[in-house]
């Protein structure tokens, strides 16, 4: 079930949100477990009993690590669970390649059975390993089978993240308050988030695929930044409504993006895109890797190593691989080179500097095609002696311009001062707020009755 | 002052439609032209094969209230952000376009070496190819230019490939020489009643054919919304209008299929249908026979989509016999209907999108020349 269907929005959501008003408190976390189960039946109706049995046995091993004695047994089971959650993403990430290699040595005589990767499954995987981690790490107590169950099967996270550790979970929810400020803040992020996705992502989709590899230079440029806006509005406007949602139930998640766009260097652009992915790389790999702490060569390969699980992780095309070793090459120039210099520069400076690399990036990233990478990269870099701009381009920039103004607009710091600083003075602003969200929500509808939806970009991953 | 708050809003809202969709009756779209999607029952297998979810999503976005209000509003908001595409329609000076795919190359040469073949093999028989333009050949805005060109470029492209066999009508020219701004509906698909006129009189004074009669217009359907009107959300209100002659014709209209009759070409009963267009002989058929009562010893079959079914009319005085085809609805053998009704001239009558979108020729011609 996706955020953006009507199943969820008319059925599923008014309903849950209502029941959660008739159910004690206590059986808050139950209803949240059977409404997860069922919002992710409603998707995947097989892959539900995986989902159970996943939650069963990593709540199981978990509490025979809390139980365990001795230390050395205990770093067994640690790691049994987590090659055991390893192997099923590398299975389900594989299952492609595997099956073609297989069939490739049998002479097309193997009769497999190809499995689809079921819905949020590195999502689900990782939780179970950031679960096992800090139980094993005494970072948390054992908090019984319903927060478990809550941690791993909560469906505002379930497809698409954020992968919030464990600990921080039970931290941020073991008892739920459900204050009418929260649940407010929550209806507001969801609506806001539905809006980046369905008016922002949306329409620079168009752009991004329809003049991906346009004749011109303009036209690829265009493209490849219509491309980096749509990721993000997408990816973060989804993590928002996932918020949204779980402060409408009385839970908190984590910030997925901090105005990644805005960063100053590239990793000051880690630090605030895909936070939660970023971090469970930080604290269940790099760090027990030993970071930074074990000499220049140990770091060097730490970083390649958590660079190249990055990419692994988003898919086994290759492209994606070359995209995690960009970065770590990017990172370990900065860290080895570059970061005095950076702070010398002017900040504006520092911000193209880092858009340039970013937006180059995600042209890696979206390319799984390597002659349709070489194409945009050419294009882009004057190499291909390509015009400067197509008539397909001019249409797709005069087209879609207002919508890279409104982005524009959005972005600098002056629009976020006018809102706090000046429109928060004026007297019925509250007013006006509850009338724009209802307008805002309105819109949204109607470009869902109209139009549908672009499915959410990390749906695949 | 007490605090608004949004949320009892969102979920009102949202119940609100909940209700709404689980309790209308609706069974079909006038708008959309379309039957709506009825509910799903529950089943074990239904649920767990995927398919009770995706039918039920399908009913509830079929049943949300004011629908036809919600795309209005999406196409406005498109319109007013500065977006010209709305569901694949383009939104030129007051005119709605369709936009034209690249055509694939292989596919249409194969169908214009199978129907080079088809009048060689027909030899003796008049063949007639017209090719009407869609709205995006004649009336072109400037801020459209570039998303409109496929179109110019397919038709000149594929007119090349037929042999001289074949008298090409360039019906594009008599548009453009018309300097009438009522050619096609804004919001429809499809040519006006003048267009029709404007291209049958250029091609009669081109094959020399002489007609006495005269005709004055009459509206059948002032407050039109055509396809793209409905598609795009973007509401633009047409006249549907049809030509009438003063000396009365005639004929007897016979729908093979159905096995129906007819005295008329128009359908009054469509008048104010979903979709009035079809008041010209009721709309698409598979195969429509018209007898002519005159003198002329000529029957022609058309091979036609639906910018024919306006056109038709006009080419009444000048046979004894029509024989209408539409490739998208009929199976019938084009050559067995030559021998058996003595055909004298046979004419391709299509639009340029429709032409190029649809395969129903493609395959009609395969299956006749192999």
């Amino acid at each position: 079930m996706s955020y953006l269907s009507f199943s969820f929005l008319c059925l599923f959501l008014p309903i849950t949100f209502c029941l959660q008003f008739v159910l004690p408190s206590k059986g808050k976390h139950l209803l949240m477990i059977v409404s997860s189960l069922m919002f992710y039946a409603w998707g995947e109706p097989l892959y539900v009993f995986g989902l159970i049995a996943l939650c069963a046995l990593t709540y199981g091993l978990g509490k025979w690590i809390t139980y365990e004695q001795d230390e050395r047994s205990r770093k067994q089971l640690l790691w049994l669970g987590c090659i055991a959650c390893v192997f099923l993403l590398f299975y389900f990430k594989f299952d492609d390649v595997l099956f073609k290699w297989i069939w490739h040595l049998s002479n097309g005589q193997a009769d497999m059975e190809q499995w689809i990767m079921p819905l949020g499954c590195s999502f689900v995987l990782f939780s179970a390993i950031s679960y096992l981690s800090d139980i094993y790490r005494r970072r948390v107590s054992d908090c019984g089978w319903l927060m478990t169950f809550t941690y791993l099967t909560f469906f505002p996270k379930l497809l698409m993240g954020p992968i919030m550790p464990y600990h921080r979970f039970v931290k941020e929810n073991q008892t739920v308050k459900l204050t009418m400020t929260l649940m407010e803040h929550g209806a507001r992020l969801f609506v806001i988030g539905m809006a980046q996705k369905l008016l922002l992502a949306d329409h620079f989709a168009v752009v991004a695929t329809q003049i991906r590899l346009d004749n011109s230079v303009l036209g690829v440029w265009l493209a490849s930044i219509a491309f980096t806006l749509q990721l993000y509005f997408d990816f973060a406007g989804y993590s928002m409504m996932a918020n949204g949602i779980a402060n409408m139930f009385g839970y908190r998640l984590m910030e997925n993006f901090h105005h990644p766009y805005h960063a100053l260097s590239i990793r000051d652009f880690w630090h605030r895109w895909h936070i939660s992915l970023s971090q469970w790389f930080r604290d269940y790999v790099y760090i027990p890797l030993g970071g930074s702490r074990l000499g220049r060569m140990k770091y060097v390969r730490n970083l390649l190593i958590v660079w190249l699980l990055t990419g692994l992780w988003h898919g086994t095309s290759w492209n994606f691989l070359l995209w995690g070793f960009y970065y770590a090459v990017i990172l370990l120039i900065e860290s080895l080179f570059l970061k005095h210099f950076l702070r010398l520069l002017p900040k504006f400076m520092c911000w193209c500097y880092t858009f340039f690399l970013v937006n180059l990036g995600w042209v890696l990233f979206a390319n799984t095609d390597f002659s349709d990478l070489l194409y945009q990269l050419s294009h882009m870099f004057f190499l291909a002696s390509a015009p400067l701009f197509s008539s397909d381009s001019l249409y797709y920039l005069q087209t879609y311009g207002s919508f890279f103004l409104l982005v524009l607009l959005i972005g600098v710091p002056y629009g976020k001062l006018f809102i706090t600083q000046i429109y928060r003075r004026f007297r019925y602003h509250e007013l006006i707020d509850v009338i724009l969200f209802s307008l805002l929500l309105i819109l949204c509808f109607s470009y869902l009755i109209a139009n549908g939806y672009q499915t959410f970009l990390y749906t695949q991953f | 002052m007490k605090t608004i708050r949004f949320l009892p809003i969102l979920i009102l809202f949202l119940i609100l439609s909940l209700i709404h969709a689980i309790c209308s009756k609706e069974t079909h779209n006038a708008w959309e032209n379309r039957d709506l999607s009825s509910y799903p029952s529950f089943s074990i297998s239904s649920f767990l094969s995927g398919s009770y979810s995706e039918k039920m999503e399908q009913a509830l976005n079929d049943h949300m209230p004011k629908r036809d209000g919600f795309q209005h509003l999406h196409a406005l908001s498109q319109y007013v952000l500065g977006v010209r595409e709305v569901n694949g329609v383009l939104i030129g000076n007051q005119q709605l376009y369709q936009k034209s795919e690249v055509v694939d190359e292989i596919k249409w040469k194969a169908l214009a070496e199978n129907l080079n073949a088809f009048a060689k093999k027909n030899h003796g028989i008049r063949f007639d190819f017209l090719l009407v333009p869609s709205k995006s050949g004649v009336i072109v805005p400037d801020h459209l230019k570039a998303m409109l060109k496929q179109e110019t470029y397919n038709q000149s492209w594929f007119l090349n490939q037929l042999s001289d066999d074949f008298y090409i009508f360039d019906a594009k020219k008599a548009l453009l020489e018309s300097q009438r701004n009522d050619l096609y509906y804004r919001g429809d698909h499809h040519w006006t009643t003048h267009g029709a006129y404007v291209v049958y009189d250029a091609w009669r004074r081109q094959r020399k054919l002489n007609s006495q009669l005269s005709y004055e217009t009459l509206t059948v359907n002032d407050a039109f919304y055509g396809t793209l009107s409905n598609r795009s959300g973007f509401f633009l209100k047409d006249r549907l209008e049809i030509y009438q002659s003063d000396e009365q014709l005639t004929y007897l209209i016979r729908y093979v299929e159905e096995q129906e009759q007819s005295s008329s070409l128009y359908v009054k009963e469509k008048q104010y249908s979903a979709n009035p267009y079809e008041v010209f002989l009721g709309g698409n058929h598979a195969r429509v026979d018209i007898d002519i009562a005159n003198d002329y010893n000529r029957t022609l079959l058309l091979i036609k989509d639906s910018y024919a079914n306006c056109f038709v009319p006009f080419l009444l005085p000048h046979y004894q016999k029509i024989i209408m085809i539409d490739p998208r609805l009929s199976y019938d053998r084009l050559q067995s209907i030559i021998l058996e009704e003595d055909i004298t001239e046979i004419m391709f009558l299509y639009n340029t999108y429709t032409f190029f979108h649809d395969i129903s020729l493609y395959d009609m011609m395969d299956s006749e020349m192999n």
